[in-house]
């Protein structure tokens, strides 16, 4: 970084000058530092792949939805039985 | 058993309430074959330029650094049984948006304490014809099979035949069920031909084993009802109190226990952070660690005064200026 941007003359930034060559210095320094640094690295292994297998499978599907279904086979059982019962003792006036 | 079986189906089919209630049923279908037939078609005009312009996206990206600054959609695919189940693809994200500088998407989408998988203004799918208009017709068929039949003395009649009082009960059910079932069958048929003819879509071998499946959870859900409604008309000493608790029950059933659902859910089950939590935490040890390399990013964006939840509520601002500090 230049300290006090301010204070370059044109002699300085003439090429070769010990500034310029300070300069380069420090870019490359930098350069190699990004090269290294694992933080500039992009790994995409873990990157989820959008392709065919998008969609659930019907087994995956019903996995999803086995509380839902039980619960309402559950009820429609409750309903059968409450309603056999009641019906077998239905009285007639 | 079968001789009361025939006789209820005649009944039911010469009824005129059955009659208009089948027309019902079938218009609804109709009408939900012609609107996804429009619906799909939109859909197949509007996929391949969407997927362009998502690939194009990608194409133009050649290295990390011209990531930086740019968010990328992740599209969601039409299922092609949006006719039968909408499941909010019509009104829900159909995309989205990533940024690879913060690996979160640029906004969420926040229902304070609504169920938002159910739409207040929901597509006219098979699913909502079921939900609603069958579920209703149930009622409307059943309410009357027990204390109906008792108040007009013909249940008297029906019980003198020498058969069991559960074959009795049995026999209304299937007829009741035939009804029904019928009503579905020839309604989403004729839904599927007129979406072949309008929008041209495949009648393929998967697509029928999904209608049987539909088709089987159709089933049971009718049978719910439908013995729901036998159950209160034989607690019922009239049919008229019978109709008035079963519409209760319909009411309570289809609106007010799936629109409740969201707050029942979040007491009962506990929601893990997922995503937006480990993508916050990995910005954080990213921010710490620039920081003790010694680039201090918020006291160089930020006025001391600001407070953290807006710095975290502006990413994409944050990371920009992260971008001119590091490179």
């Amino acid at each position: 970084m230049v300290d006090d941007p301010m204070a370059v003359t044109a002699a300085m930034l003439a090429q070769g000058s010990p500034f310029q060559r300070e300069r380069l210095t420090w870019a490359e320094a930098r350069w190699q530092q990004d090269q290294d640094d694992p933080r500039r690295q992009l790994d995409l292994t873990d990157l989820p792949d959008v392709g065919p297998g998008w969609q659930r499978t019907t087994g995956e599907s019903l996995e999803r939805m086995l509380p839902g279904l039980l619960i309402m086979i559950l009820t429609l059982g409750v309903a059968v039985l409450l309603t056999v019962r009641r019906f077998l003792t239905y009285r007639l006036s | 058993m079968g001789v009361i079986y025939l006789q209820q189906l005649r009944e039911h089919f010469a009824s005129f309430r059955v009659q208009i209630s089948l027309g019902v049923v079938l218009l609804f279908f109709v009408l939900n074959g012609i609107l996804s037939s429009l619906q799909v078609t939109k859909v197949q005009e509007d996929e391949p330029q969407i997927r362009r312009d998502v690939e194009a996206a990608y194409e133009r990206v050649g290295s990390v650094d011209d990531m930086v600054g740019q968010s990328f959609r992740a599209l969601n695919t039409p299922t092609g049984t949006e006719f039968m189940s909408e499941g909010g693809f019509a009104w829900f994200w159909g995309a989205v948006w990533v940024s690879p500088e913060t690996a979160t998407s640029p906004f969420y989408y926040y229902g304070r304490d609504v169920n938002m998988w159910m739409d207040r203004f929901e597509s006219l799918d098979w699913t909502l014809i079921v939900r609603l208009v069958l579920s209703f017709l149930c009622i409307v068929l059943a309410y009357d099979g027990i204390a109906g039949e008792a108040e007009r003395g013909t249940l008297r009649l029906v019980l003198a035949y020498p058969i069991s009082r559960l074959r009795v009960l049995l026999a209304k059910f299937a007829a009741q069920l035939t009804v029904l079932v019928t009503g579905f069958v020839l309604g989403s048929l004729t839904s599927i031909e007129i979406l072949a003819v309008g929008a041209d879509i495949p009648l393929t071998a998967a697509l029928f084993a999904r209608y049987f499946l539909y088709g089987a959870a159709v089933t049971i859900y009718i049978s719910l009802f439908l013995f729901l409604s036998l159950g209160v008309s034989s607690l019922s000493r009239s049919s008229v109190s019978a109709l008035v608790l079963l519409t209760l029950a319909w009411a309570v059933i289809n609106v007010i226990l799936p629109q409740s659902a969201y707050l029942i859910a979040v007491r009962a089950v506990p929601v893990a952070g997922g995503f937006s939590d480990s993508a916050g935490s990995y910005r954080r040890d990213v921010m710490n660690a620039l920081r003790a390399d010694g680039l201090h990013l918020a006291a160089a964006i930020w006025p001391a005064s600001m407070t953290t939840s807006w710095k975290s509520a502006t990413p994409s601002c944050w990371t920009k200026q992260k971008k001119r500090w590091i490179v």
